[in-house]
């Protein structure tokens, strides 16, 4: 067996391995009062191998087996780049929000910083896997790095109690897709996508085995997207987690977990053996209105807005599966009718993917906003905190507005075109009943994203509040506010991108 | 397939983009502005609401009145992969409602002048925010971007009426807003649905409008998509059972939001059902159209009822709108040139006549900060003018021949007779008893002996505040004497409709 390596496709990783390494030598020889020293090493780490992954991405000649490399353990394909870009632009964010809240929580440590790289190439691998080994490697890297962040306040009960609560699950549910992968290896063979999709071709063993491997892998990564009912993690760890770290962990992992989910959710259903496919769907299809609804109504109930954002964050899973569920209309010709322009009807993994892009935006700006209010001994988490902001600083109320409409999917706000083509492929794929319900979650989820607002601007403000504040914030929320909008208004290029990518694993 | 004119080969400029845009860039202004330049902040939004309403004029000249044509039309791609445009144009059935738009909205903010007096920065923001959002969906030919204004719309009128709104304006907020957004989505699972139809049946991806106007719709995707929007306008118009939000909403929100509210949101039901309903589902209309004219008429005189036994004056007013929308509903539904011009007449004459009212509530309310009916009485006596303006547009709203309300509710009749007898007879009953609840009003009010001390020391209206009523009485005595160019405005329009309904 020859070995076949090309270094070229995965460079990014590697040149972001390198800066985290960098971070752990640099840590020794900078004085502690320069600490952002490491930030910035860190952000222009990030922003190189971004570059990097920009590049490969650009190449549209990077099609087909030449992006598969390591004897088809590793794809560099358009779909894990634009997951790639995805995590290292939410990095940087994350790492400029950071520098500011780390020093006034007193919890500077140049592992964190290392710790926000390590996830981040974890994610990588994990996006880039076309193996289910691969996959599960960069799951765990990514995992624990994450466990460490979680309780990355010492001092406070609530973090150290989130990062056990969130190993215990999460390994739990890390165990479970091992589980289903394993069965999945058991019954194909092989542990590689490409060949489990042909091997069950002409699969003609047993039913069970698959059916098991499919719910195992459903409940697996269910605990990792924090769909219902494998969610009970979610609210507590997003609580007691720095809220960075809350803000990258409701973006990043979950794309993370997404990604690899539907790529072993195509690979699996694309051949359709043994009605597979609508057995895997009719599960989905369960778990996703559960996972909204209950995600939904759950968050009118909450006064702290880290627990509030956490559920609105599962009511946004539970959109996401619709992608899964309406995955036909990924398989048919319209949706990708020009190659050229991308152009197409909407379709459900695609949406999946704009989706992403529209819930970064405007969750890590709501996160940063949590962040601006918050200081030392009281965080900025409670609803009342919130009361008259318009009035002390209109600048907060007009962008956190503008977030909570992004989410709640008001136009003309990035969240709404978003469920436009996620709604619009369900429908395409013919689950009005699902659709209905997604539509009147969404109404649902108006009533408390709009508290905010309401908080902010019909209440009269009293009492002092501190911000919190520093250029690298200031510069994010603007930013979010920016592209919520204007995706709102010119979606076309980012689903195009969102297009190229899902057409690279068909 | 419907024919179109640019607004370049008719006026050279996109004016409805113009129109639609100037209130925004109004608003990106006042952003800049210092909080507390107050006055100037005042003046500089009254003049753009002005010169809006003055360029909108400019398509009165130009406007082909002969024939069905869109017009004005400004036509580019914006998400072409969905086939997607950004597609403005007008004609006879939203002219009007355009015209009338611009024109409270001048009356509206002129209005507010010393109405309100905290966070006025905000306030007229959100009102430059509010008139954007209603002419784009006036104006809007694609369905996508129709749905992008619907909503868009909803936001700056909640933070009107949560603001500056009442004692109980966050209830009354929220419940608007959801109450509308229910609706609404809905509305868009329709949509998507007519769009996967079309292009099931055609091949062809596209949003716009007319093109979606398919009287080969299977009659059972009909009906569906019937409901689905139905319950979307329904909410907004609003038909009973569905009006609740209404009088919470108009009793909270401040008077120029609730001149705003009555006279032009309310008209995007009913336009919606013009514009969208009849055409696309003209079987599932004509065989649902029972139910809905039994609605309106519940409407009526239910709305009729209830306004008589209220004590506020200004839930009096909000209740008789239900009964008048119910009106609307009617001349629409029973699918005549008469009933549908007559409806499309009555949501202008709604709007002016139901706009005076809040303003004249809002005028009283100013001074004395009370709305009871019970706390007044005999104020012909001490404010002569405001008790003549009252006059005229409680008659005006009541129906009284040479008035505004007379020739609407004339035709809707009209319409209904020729449509079922009987339905014209119960809505007979809702004119009666509209005489009644707003004479009771009236007379409640204005006559008899001014006893209360607070009363006798009332000022009279000033000119500025009887320049915002003075426009509206002159054109309710114009259309109610003179209706045939407001008529003309809409007659090729209407008759295409109808021909397209093929009933």
């Amino acid at each position: 067996m020859n070995f076949d390596v090309n270094l070229s496709l995965i460079f990014p990783e590697i040149a972001l391995t390198i800066f985290a390494t960098i971070i752990i030598i640099a840590d020794f020889f900078i004085p502690k009062r320069n600490r952002n020293i490491l930030a910035a090493i860190s952000i222009i780490g990030l922003l190189y191998t971004f570059h990097r992954v920009g590049i490969l991405f650009g190449n549209d000649l990077n099609i087909g087996n030449r992006v598969i490399t390591f004897n088809g353990m590793f794809a560099a394909d358009f779909y894990s780049l634009f997951f790639k870009m995805l995590f290292l632009f939410a990095a940087v964010l994350t790492i400029l929000i950071s520098y500011k809240y780390i020093r006034v929580e007193d919890a500077f440590r140049s592992e964190y910083y290392q710790l926000i790289l390590f996830s981040t190439i974890g994610m990588m691998i994990m996006v880039s896997g076309a193996d289910l080994v691969s996959i599960y490697i960069g799951l765990e890297l990514m995992a624990i790095s994450f466990y460490i962040l979680t309780g990355f306040l010492k001092k406070s009960l609530k973090s150290n109690e989130a990062s056990m609560k969130y190993l215990l699950l999460g390994s739990f549910g890390s165990c479970l897709i091992l589980f289903g992968m394993s069965l999945l290896f058991g019954a194909t063979k092989t542990t590689n996508l490409i060949r489990i999709t042909s091997e069950l071709k002409s699969y003609e063993g047993p039913e069970f085995i698959l059916t098991l491997a499919i719910i195992m892998l459903t409940a697996g990564f269910g605990f990792k997207i924090a769909a219902v009912p494998f969610h009970t993690w979610c609210p507590d760890v997003y609580e007691g987690a720095p809220t960075p770290i809350t803000a990258f962990m409701s973006i990043a992992p979950k794309a993370a977990a997404f990604a690899a989910f539907l790529r072993i959710f195509i690979a699996v259903v694309k051949p359709n053996t043994m009605n597979l496919q609508a057995d895997w769907i009719t599960l989905l299809y369960w778990v996703s209105i559960i996972t909204m609804t209950l995600g939904n109504v759950v968050a009118i109930a909450q006064k702290n807005i880290k627990r509030m954002l956490a559920y609105s964050s599962i009511a946004h899973a539970g959109y996401m599966l619709i992608g899964f569920v309406a995955i036909s209309t990924t398989f048919e010709k319209s949706s990708f009718i020009s190659i050229k322009f991308f152009a197409g009807l909407p379709d459900a993994a695609t949406s999946i993917l704009f989706y992403f892009l529209v819930y970064l935006f405007a969750n890590l700006g709501a996160f940063a906003v949590v962040i601006a209010l918050g200081r030392e001994g009281k965080t900025g988490c409670y609803l009342d905190d919130y009361t008259g902001l318009a009035y002390k600083r209109p600048f907060y109320g007009l962008v956190m507005t503008v977030f909570m409409l992004s989410l709640a999917g008001i136009p003309p706000t990035g969240g709404f075109v978003g469920k436009f083509y996620l709604f619009g492929a369900g429908i395409n794929a013919r689950y009005y009943l699902l659709i209905v319900i997604a539509v009147l979650n969404s109404a649902i989820s108006l009533y408390y994203y709009m508290r905010v607002s309401m908080y902010m601007y019909m209440k009269e403000p009293m009492g002092e509040t501190k911000f919190n504040e520093s250029f690298g914030l200031v510069f994010v929320i603007s930013l979010m506010a920016l592209i919520t909008i204007l995706i709102g208004i010119f979606p076309e290029t980012f689903v195009t991108l969102a297009k190229k990518s899902i057409l690279s694993i068909l | 397939m419907i024919e179109e004119i640019s607004c370049f080969d008719q006026i050279g400029l996109p004016i409805l983009s113009i129109i639609a845009y100037i209130p925004l860039i109004g608003a990106i202004i006042l952003l800049f502005f210092r909080k507390t330049q107050e006055n100037l902040i005042r003046w500089f939004t009254n003049i753009i609401a002005i010169i809006d309403f003055l360029i909108s004029l400019l398509i009165i000249p130009g406007f082909i009145k002969d024939h069905h044509c869109i017009q004005f039309v400004e036509k580019i791609p914006w998400i072409e992969s969905l086939g997607i445009q950004y597609y403005f144009g007008i004609d006879g059935i939203s002219v009007l409602l355009i015209l009338l738009t611009t024109f409270l909205g001048v009356l509206a903010i002129l209005s507010s002048w010393t109405a309100i007096t905290v966070r006025v920065k905000e306030y007229y923001i959100f009102m430059l925010l509010l008139q954007t959002g209603m002419l784009g969906v006036f104006m809007s030919l694609d369905f996508f971007l129709f749905y992008v204004f619907w909503e868009v719309m909803l936001v700056p009128m909640y933070f009107l009426i949560g603001v500056w709104g009442g004692p109980r304006k966050l209830y009354a907020a929220i419940k608007f807003f959801l109450y509308t957004l229910f609706g609404s989505v809905l509305m868009l699972i329709g949509i998507l649905a007519l769009y996967f139809h079309h292009f099931n049946a055609t091949g062809e991806y596209t949003f716009e409008i007319f093109k979606l106007y398919d009287p080969a719709i299977p009659i059972g995707l009909q009906n569906w998509l019937f409901w689905a929007f139905f319950i979307a306008f329904a909410i907004k118009v609003p038909m009973f059972p569905f009006h609740t939000w209404l009088p919470d909403a108009h009793v909270e929100a401040p008077t120029a939001g609730s001149v705003i509210l009555a006279g032009v949101l309310l008209k995007m039901g009913t336009y919606g059902f013009v514009r969208f309903s009849l055409p696309m589902f003209p079987r599932a209309c004509y065989d649902f159209s029972w139910i809905v004219i039994v609605l309106s008429i519940i409407g009526i005189i239910y709305g009729a009822l209830v306004a008589m036994m209220q004590k506020d004056m200004k839930k009096l007013v909000a209740y008789s709108s239900v009964s008048h929308l119910g009106f609307v509903m009617l001349g629409i539904f029973v699918f005549n040139m008469e009933g549908i011009s007559g409806g499309m007449l009555q949501m202008i004459n709604h709007g002016l006549s139901t706009g005076a009212l809040f303003l004249i509530v809002g005028l009283i309310y100013e001074r004395r900060h009370t709305r009871m009916i019970a706390d007044f009485g005999g104020l012909s006596n001490v404010m002569p003018v405001y008790a003549t303006l009252f006059m005229i547009v409680t008659l005006s709203s009541i129906g009284l021949p040479m008035l505004n309300g007379f020739i609407g509710e004339f035709l809707i009749l009209v319409g209904a007779f020729k449509f079922y007898k009987i339905y014209a007879v119960f809505a007979a009953i809702g004119i009666v008893l509209g005489a009644a609840y707003m004479l009771w009003l009236y007379q409640r009010t204005m006559f008899g002996k001014c006893e209360n001390p607070d009363n006798q020391v009332l000022k009279d209206l000033n000119f500025r505040e009887v320049m915002t009523l003075m426009p509206i009485v002159v054109l309710c005595f114009w259309i109610g004497i003179y209706p045939t160019p407001f008529l003309n405005f809409m007659k090729a329009s209407i008759a295409h409709l109808i021909n397209t309904m093929g009933i």
